[in-house]
């Protein structure tokens, strides 16, 4: 039984082949999405970011890396119109570290 | 027969760098548990770096570090690849520009995939070693 197992696993292809995402539980503080429409350039996300990623650029929006937040939620909170939010998405794999996908404006 | 061998059963090491909270450091050692189970995927955590064909670095480098952790990155034999986990491997987050900080991993030695996060989940941590390993059989036809 052992042996047909081990010449059966050369023909047959594996049963995973890659990692699982399930999606995130509910509050989970994921990737970041913001609307430059709804944004009215207050800069208390600026004021209050623990790691200093967020930047005002000059026309009054605002400028975020991905690769350097610490994805605390504050900015969330402070925003008065809700035109930050974190998502659930968790999956950022990448081997280009100054890609455009991680830059957000 | 060897290329066989590193592709569907890689070996990793977990080396950490000094300058950080150390979170990523718990979900690395989270990713090796039975939960979320890396052995589906042929991986196993190794101990020793002579052992190592997959490097996984979590961290900033301080400058007490710095010489330690060139040394132990030599001893891992060619060919190997080097995964930066969380966002003080690849940027040094919040402790860039800090009195204690000597710089970020990819200044010392050459880093193939980015796994960002803070910190990031253990499943996002296995599919980054997923990818690395692809990489890897890609090195030793050189």
């Amino acid at each position: 039984m052992g042996l047909l197992k081990a010449v059966m696993s050369r023909a047959l292809k594996p049963f995973t082949k890659s990692e699982k995402m399930p999606l995130a539980p509910e509050g989970f503080r994921g990737k970041i999405v913001y609307e430059p429409e709804k944004c009215i350039g207050c800069g208390l996300c600026v004021r209050f970011c623990p790691s200093t990623t967020i930047k005002m650029k000059p026309n009054r929006k605002i400028l975020l890396n991905l690769t350097e937040c610490c994805y605390c939620g504050t900015c969330e909170e402070v925003c008065p119109t809700k035109c930050i939010r974190l998502t659930r998405e968790y999956n950022l794999v990448t081997t280009n570290k100054k890609s455009k996908e991680l830059t957000v404006e | 027969m060897v290329d066989l061998a590193r592709k569907k059963s890689p070996w990793a090491f977990h080396l950490c760098a000094g300058g950080g909270c150390n979170g990523c450091d718990i979900e690395v050692v989270a990713a090796e548990g039975p939960k979320f189970d890396p052995e589906r995927l042929g991986i196993q955590f190794k101990n020793s770096p002579k052992h190592a064909d997959v490097i996984i670095v979590t961290d900033a480098i301080t400058k007490k570090n710095k010489k330690a952790f060139i040394e132990v990155y030599n001893q891992a034999p060619e060919p190997k690849v080097v995964v930066a986990v969380g966002n003080c491997a690849i940027t040094g987050e919040m402790f860039r520009g800090l009195y204690g900080i000597a710089g970020t991993p990819d200044k010392l030695i050459p880093v193939d995939v980015y796994v960002p996060g803070c910190p990031p989940r253990p499943q996002a941590i296995i599919e980054g070693i997923r990818k690395a390993v692809e990489l890897l059989g890609g090195k030793r036809e050189k």
